[in-house]
């Protein structure tokens, strides 16, 4: 079950983010974070290291739901994902009901969840793709 | 020119002990450390002043800890050092005490491990990565969600991860110095609340305080100081390596699976000849990946024959006979030695009532947030 979420989004479109990663012009990897002082694959330096937009799109690799933790609001659901442009990225996610291989992408401020302070409430969370907040599917 | 241990003087290791693993106290660290490294001297037949450097593994105190510790025993004037390295921090103070023997520098030195819970100080902010999941990241939580693949991956069921929690706490109620001393039941750890995803409460080690260490000596000393080669047990190898590019899908399991490799063949043996193994099994998926990247298992395997006993005390090979970090505990800085001081026990067969039959060669096993692997093979007195 996705939660419902309500209110107008803080950083444009549903499916219009972008991560800001990076690709090594020495060997090609692409990441995601960015490594920024040097290539983990290829050991290339910094010049090698050059911004590329990804995009958020890709498939649930795991995910599960966090029911407790020590200074955190529970619950809250990670995700690992593999995005369509090679990088497994790890995020959180919205509902606590997802399948591996759903495919998933990034949405600003779905949560609805009060508990969460302002800062994580913004903080992007995976949606299913085609997910509209407030809307249910396109 | 490069060595393997074996190509180096045989390092054996003469003397164990531990402060029982417990809840955090108000007692000083150098109290816990002090009398495991009193046990381990009185086991050795060993005074203080034959100990010529110790190695301080601890990841969760404060800078310079060893002197004020090891002054309770007589100031020596001995070398020390701190060693961190997370949770392999105790294998890997163990591995350059084994090195320091090995190479020739020292005849006998002691490797202790010693810790009292605080909260750790992670690297990732420090080290400017800023990704999507920040602080809600969590050993717990990284180990859900390679639970979630593993049930996946395998077809296995929630009911077989728990199993590897039931079997360790019937271990750990035989071990006299474990944090937790309760058999529990499968319905027990299913119902003992739920961490995160498939894990619950029982399913996640304890962390509290607690210390161990382990004198490792050459056969010079042991001749020297007329230590007791019949319950000397020898390190035949000693691999350590860290996480390769992050980006590889099952990066636990690369890094156990190298590590391994590389301790087999250091060795000179594979996993056909390892009676007994310590493992990291800080949440329970943790020992069923392993004991596979081991090749102790199938791949998709280790779920099935756990629940059949294939691992347990008496099983075709043990796995984690002290509790291991399930039920014995893990206090961060002593778990590593205290492993090593269960295969000494369980190779001199004075184990008691979790005493393995049949016991001759052990694996010890970390790994720690970096991420980093840290591995021993350890052979009874009789083959070495």
């Amino acid at each position: 079950m996705a939660t419902q979420a309500s209110g107008e989004l803080p950083g444009g479109s549903v499916g219009g983010i972008t991560l800001h990663g990076e690709a090594c012009h020495a060997c090609g990897s692409v990441f995601f974070p960015p490594l920024r002082w040097g290539c983990e694959v290829c050991g290339a330096s910094e010049t090698d290291l050059v911004p590329r937009q990804l995009s958020s799109a890709g498939q649930v690799y795991a995910w599960a739901v966090v029911e407790v933790h020590d200074h955190l609001p529970t619950p809250y659901t990670l995700v690992d994902v593999v995005l369509d442009e090679g990088p497994r990225v790890r995020g959180l996610a919205e509902g606590t009901d997802l399948a591996i291989g759903q495919r998933v992408e990034l949405a600003h401020g779905a949560a609805t969840d009060t508990r969460q302070d302002p800062h994580d409430m913004a903080s992007p969370r995976f949606v299913p793709r085609g997910f509209v907040p407030g809307g249910g599917h396109r | 020119m490069t060595a393997v241990l074996r190509d180096l003087r045989p390092v054996r290791v003469v003397g164990v002990g531990l402060h029982p693993y417990q809840r955090a106290s108000q007692t000083p660290y150098t109290a816990l450390g002090v009398r495991a490294v009193r046990e381990a001297l009185a086991d050795s037949g060993l005074g203080w002043p034959a100990v010529q450097a110790a190695y301080t593994a601890t990841a969760l105190l404060p800078m310079a800890i060893s002197r004020l510790m090891y002054r309770h025993l007589g100031s020596t004037g001995l070398p020390v050092l701190q060693v961190e390295n997370a949770s392999a921090s105790g294998s890997s103070a163990f591995r350059q005490a084994c090195l320091d023997v090995a190479s020739g520098v020292y005849d006998v030195v002691i490797a202790v491990g010693v810790d009292k819970p605080a909260p750790p100080a992670m690297p990732f902010a420090a080290a400017g990565v800023v990704d999507l999941v920040g602080k809600f990241n969590s050993p717990v939580g990284h180990f859900a969600l390679l639970a979630n693949r593993y049930l996946h991956e395998h077809g296995a069921t929630a009911e077989q991860i728990a199993q590897v929690a039931v079997k360790n706490a019937a271990n750990g109620a035989l071990n006299p110095y474990a944090q937790r001393r309760k058999p529990r039941g499968l319905e027990e750890v299913l119902a003992s609340g739920r961490i995160a995803g498939a894990l619950t409460r029982l399913q996640c080690c304890p962390v509290g305080e607690g210390a161990a260490a382990a004198i490792v000596a050459s056969d010079d000393a042991i001749s020297r100081l007329s230590l007791d080669r019949t319950r000397a047990v020898r390190v035949v190898a000693s691999a350590a390596g860290s996480e390769r590019a992050h980006s590889v899908a099952d990066a636990d399991t690369v890094l156990t699976r190298d590590t391994t490799h590389r301790l087999y063949e250091e060795a000179g043996s594979g996993p056909a000849d390892i009676d007994l193994v310590e493992l990291h099994d800080a949440f329970t998926v943790e020992e069923l990946l392993y004991l596979e990247a081991m090749d102790i298992s199938e791949t998709g395997d280790a779920a099935r024959r756990v629940g059949h006993g294939d691992f347990n005390i008496g099983g075709q090979v043990a796995v984690n006979t002290s509790g291991g970090l399930l039920s014995m505990g893990h206090p961060i800085g002593p778990t590593g030695i205290g492993q090593v001081r269960e295969i000494v026990t369980q190779l001199r067969h004075e184990a008691g009532d979790r005493q393995h039959p049949n016991a001759r060669v052990g694996l010890t096993h970390m790994v720690g947030i970096g991420a980093v692997c840290v591995m021993h093979m350890l052979t009874a007195p009789s083959l070495s």
